[in-house]
């Protein structure tokens, strides 16, 4: 009897068993389908996020397009620059801009008269610009010489103007730190043919403070007292200080057209 | 298993706290701390830092809150979930990783961390997948 009621209970641990091997298998074959179904879902959505990212495309590895770029880019275009100053080497009028990148009067000037000066006078070859970058501006935390530097670095790419019109755009607050390495290289990144990398290793050079200097020692020796500050003169000649009244064109117009000799325009 | 899902949760928590933090610095606009110089800031700011509008690394945010989440769904649909996520967040993280090398020519330490991390959930999670008994431990 007992070995009777033994053999049975051997069957029934051995059906058992082969019940417990057969759901197993079943459950190791659903389960690797369903990995095989997870994994194709996988590489589609990640295809789908590289295509969304760009992947494939220019590999530029520029920053993100910002506020003013295509329009800060166009306006420069054609236009020659060396170092600090734009346009024509040979003009016969030079006007010279003692600016400050954080301060928000040169903002407004940039955005209100520059531009139609630059279409008159400096596309048309009879009048050279030239930036004077000085750095007081909120300069407790440094900003504002991080910036100058960085724009003369840019200068040395003859990438000066672009570099200061689109940091214009973006300018924020003038109390405000902002002027860090990040929102630097979202500036420059967006300045058509400018080497980033080559302008942050030089903007600490030695020849970059010595240009600073220069700039802060020309702005006090004309006796000027805050930013903006122009000056403008026959090339090569004696410059003097303009006196303006707001920032609408003709405050500049006026004198340069003086020194063309005609109505300039 | 209960071992597994720990470490899928350490994991994910760790890989959140990383994100968090990259998503804090690229809002609040300031550099990350970083031990290479400008690696960090030049990949943040640089083109492929976000997807559609939306930084990269609050996608990231999204995906290990996502894991974490699915560790608490009970069954077959918690494990695929869980693998699912992981294998995305692992295909995305080794794109990126080769972006950094072979375009951006900077490599962000955070950025890296990351995909290290997403890497080891995808095994994990994988594994957790094939090996789960059929119910309960999951919850």
């Amino acid at each position: 009897m007992s070995s009777r009621r033994e053999e049975k209970e051997r069957l029934r641990r051995e059906r058992e068993q082969r019940e417990r091997e057969r759901a197993g298998s079943a459950r190791r074959k659903r389960r690797l389908q369903l990995l095989g179904a997870v994994a194709v879902a996988a590489v589609a959505v990640v295809v789908v996020a590289i295509v969304a990212s760009g992947g494939g495309g220019s590999g530029s590895g520029s920053g993100k397009t910002i506020s003013g770029a295509t329009e800060v880019n166009a306006r420069f275009d054609g236009i020659p620059q060396s170092g600090i100053v734009l346009g024509n080497s040979k003009a016969p009028v030079t006007f010279v801009e003692f600016a400050d990148l954080k301060c928000p009067v040169c903002r407004e000037y940039t955005l209100s008269a520059f531009p139609d000066l630059v279409n008159r006078y400096v596309r048309t070859g009879k009048v050279k610009m030239v930036l004077e970058m000085q750095h007081f501006v909120g300069n407790r935390d440094g900003d504002s010489e991080r910036a100058a530097r960085m724009a003369l670095a840019a200068a040395e790419q003859n990438r000066m103007w672009q570099f200061s019109d689109l940091f214009y755009k973006n300018q924020r607050d003038e109390n405000a730190t902002y002027v860090n390495d990040v929102f630097l290289r979202r500036i420059a990144s967006n300045v058509r043919g400018l080497d980033v990398d080559k302008a942050f290793a030089a903007r600490d050079s030695q020849q970059i403070t010595q240009q600073l200097q220069q700039a802060s020692q020309q702005f006090d020796t004309a006796g000027f007292q805050g930013t903006p500050s122009f000056a403008v003169g026959k090339s090569g000649g004696t410059l003097a200080p303009i006196n303006y009244n707001s920032f609408d064109v003709s405050e500049f117009s006026g004198p340069i057209d003086k020194l063309l000799g005609s109505g300039g325009s | 298993m209960r071992k597994l899902d720990l470490a899928i949760g350490l994991i994910a928590l760790i890989g959140l706290g990383i994100a968090a933090y990259l998503t804090y610095i690229h809002y609040a606009g300031i550099q990350p701390l970083c031990l290479a110089s400008g690696g960090c800031e030049k990949v943040q700011s640089s083109h492929w830092s976000k997807l559609a509008g939306i930084p990269v690394a609050t996608i990231g945010l999204v995906g290990y809150a996502a894991i974490l989440a699915l560790l608490f769904v009970p069954g077959e649909i918690g494990l695929a979930g869980t693998a699912l996520v992981a294998l995305v967040g692992f295909g995305f993280s080794a794109y990126l990783t080769w972006v950094e090398l072979a375009r951006i020519h900077a490599v962000c330490q955070w950025c890296v961390a990351s995909a290290i991390l997403m890497t080891l959930l995808a095994v994990l999670s994988v594994v957790r997948l094939l090996t789960a008994e059929e119910q309960g431990a999951y919850a």
